[in-house]
């Protein structure tokens, strides 16, 4: 029995990988079926009803945000441009993370806001809102093309069929996990996805540092200059990013970072669904601790492979940036951890790409199609409307996978986007929540000049390296300040009464009661702010 | 445009009322049994098959090894969630009953 088994095993390298694949795809469409007969509402599904403990909606927060990107993008960045990538973490997320958690959480819990779209519409005018949904399907059609690209390349090394073959693959996947119900049971997948990335890809930099001998070995062995430090040489641009310090603090730190984690609803949604204000504040500072932590596990991934890979790096998709991970798991991952390894990456893309085409398809149906196109027809419609957005939805996603071909990582592909689509929002929405004198007809010429800001600049230089995409958001939140505050002093503003629940002063804001002090959310957010400086000074 | 139609097109479409379903337990025992089930995969495949190494082998039983991980893993979810006060209280709640 035991000589049988073995013979099996090692004759057939892959079958097993496969099985652990097919078991957690039927985890994943089985809950969803088991929870649509337990559930009594549509809003259970989303929010899970408002009735789960911190640890859960915290890690289902960061598992929102841990997708194809993070895993692959991130890594692609590092083996591109060293450990500076891990900038996205210590600086281009944390102190966002933690302002989020001490101000905006228990102001979005007073308030009436709970999406960008109605935020804008409430708060601006419904041009303001028109313009933004416009963008955001957009934006949505876009950036899922990454998951979708990033599936294709992994089916592409594992059944080494053509790129456009393992496209149409996954896309087939998706549509199949979406109309299945895959996404039905959010909460419990994203959950699930932190645990399912973090034990795959915890023993890849585990067993690679093992491999080229520690961190020195790394250094000693990819003998790059600049590769290892994270601000020593901003001070120039003669660093692997080309971009000086200035451009990181303020650009990535301030307006990319806060704009992705101040107005993304997908993830502030978990915390939302926290059981009550003190546990919806504790949220993204329990996100922020194994976030930290992904600033080591994603971006290692990247330096490692450059030791057995060390001209990474060309125009060719065997070459490229972008095969960072899935390299380095097939370099040191044996059949059944390979299986493991490889079912992690496809949940960061399914739950990515799901996602994605659910914000465009909510988009689509409500704030588009609803709101201009047809407005009162009986609720299936809207349902049926919804179901084409789906497919439609992932249809463009094929098309926008071949756009990130054009780039040298995906990384550099998503900043771009980030840098035109959520800084000139984030300046939008600043303003509309800090500054009462702000008027509909302000906000929407600022977002729109910034938006237009960010676009012409691109088209100009197309030039898509991180330092520039960077100090793109910077110059694109800027001119929506001043366009904003301009226009507002001369147009009228919105009487107080109707500003009540949107503006900062004019929202009456509960002290969240917390007795134990380590679930203090000051406790928890000094904590996590040291740590990341720390990690700043031992990377200097 | 009056103040009643927004309201009502963001909380009918985007905040949920809480329904008094609970999940926590459920999300604890589904992740304990995924992490367990490729847990004891792994480590079946490197007793019965340690001869499966990868190209960059290190020397030692990655299967097994990490198989053990994820079984401890798992495990430790289990017991957290079989442990958690908020169980307990259930359960009081349901003898009291």
């Amino acid at each position: 029995m035991l000589a049988l088994a073995q013979l099996k095993l090692s004759t057939n390298q892959s079958w097993l990988d496969y099985l652990i694949i097919g078991i957690y795809f039927v985890f994943v469409l089985g809950i969803g079926a088991i929870l649509r007969n337990r559930m009594n509402t549509s809003e259970d599904y989303f929010l899970s009803g408002r009735s789960l403990p911190s640890w859960v909606t915290g890690l289902a927060f960061l598992g929102a945000n841990l997708g194809a990107l993070e895993i692959m993008g991130m890594s692609a960045g590092a083996a591109e441009y060293g450990i500076m990538q891990s900038h996205y973490y210590w600086i281009g997320a944390i102190p966002a993370m933690v302002f989020v958690a001490l101000f905006m959480i228990p102001f979005y819990y007073a308030s009436r806001v709970h999406s960008v779209p109605g935020f804008l519409r409430l708060r601006y005018n419904e041009a303001t809102r028109g313009f933004n949904a416009t963008l955001f399907a957009i934006f949505m059609v876009l950036l899922s093309g990454i998951n979708m690209y990033a599936m294709a390349i992994v089916f592409r090394l594992l059944l080494g069929w053509s790129l456009t073959a393992s496209i149409f693959l996954s896309a087939g996947i998706v549509l199949a996990y979406v109309t299945l119900g895959g996404l039905s049971s959010s909460i419990y997948n994203e959950v699930l996805q932190f645990f399912l990335i973090t034990l795959g890809v915890l023993p890849l930099v585990i067993f690679g540092l093992i491999d080229v001998g520690g961190l020195s070995g790394l250094e000693h062995s990819i003998n790059k200059a600049g590769y290892f430090h994270l601000w020593a040489n901003t001070g120039s641009t003669d660093n692997p990013m080309a971009v000086q310090w200035f451009y990181i603090v303020f650009g990535l730190g301030l307006v990319q970072s806060f704009g992705y984690w101040c107005t993304d609803f997908l993830v502030i949604q978990r915390a939302l669904a926290a059981e009550d204000l003190a546990a919806s504040q504790r949220t993204p500072l329990i996100a922020a601790f194994p976030k930290i932590g992904y600033g080591i596990l994603a971006i290692f991934p990247g330096l490692i492979v450059l030791t057995i890979l060390p001209n990474l790096g060309g125009s060719s998709l065997a070459n490229s940036y972008n095969m960072a991970v899935p390299y380095a798991m097939a370099h040191y991952f044996p059949t059944g951890m390979l299986g493991v390894g490889l079912t992690a990456l496809l949940a960061a893309f399914m739950s990515g790409m799901a996602g994605n085409v659910t914000a465009f398809n909510t988009v689509w149906t409500y704030d588009i199609y609803k709101s201009y196109i047809n407005r009162n027809a009986p609720d299936h419609h809207y349902l049926n409307v919804g179901r084409i957005a789906t497919v439609a939805g992932v249809l463009l996603s094929i098309a926008t996978a071949y756009l990130t071909l054009g780039f040298a990582s995906i990384i550099d592909y998503v900043q771009v986007l980030h840098g035109m689509f959520l800084a000139p929002l984030f300046g939008t929405f600043l303003l509309g929540m800090f500054w009462r004198r702000t008027t509909g007809w302000g906000g929407f010429a600022g977002l729109v000049a910034g938006t237009a800001t960010g676009l012409i600049l691109f088209l100009i230089s197309l030039d898509s390296s991180l330092g520039a995409s960077m100090a793109r958001a910077l110059y694109a939140f800027i001119v929506v300040l001043v366009v904003t505050i301009v226009v507002s002093l001369f147009t009228q503003p919105k009487p107080e009464n109707e500003l009540r629940g949107l503006v900062w002063g004019l929202t009456e804001q509960k002290e969240a009661v917390e007795h134990a002090w380590y679930k203090k959310p000051w406790v928890l957010a000094v904590v996590v702010l040291l740590l990341a400086i720390a990690l700043n000074i031992y990377f200097w | 445009m009056s103040e009643q139609q927004p309201r009502e097109y963001l909380e009918e479409e985007r905040v949920p009322e809480h329904s008094g379903t609970s999940h926590s337990m459920a999300i604890g025992f589904y992740i304990a049994a995924l992490v367990l089930t490729f847990g004891v995969i792994l480590t079946l495949t490197g007793l019965l098959a340690p001869g499966l190494r990868a190209k960059g082998d290190l020397g030692f039983n990655v299967n097994l090894w990490w198989g053990i991980v994820m079984v401890v893993s798992g495990c430790v979810i289990l017991g957290l969630s079989l442990a958690s006060p908020r169980r307990r209280a259930e359960r009081e709640a349901r003898n009291r009953a």
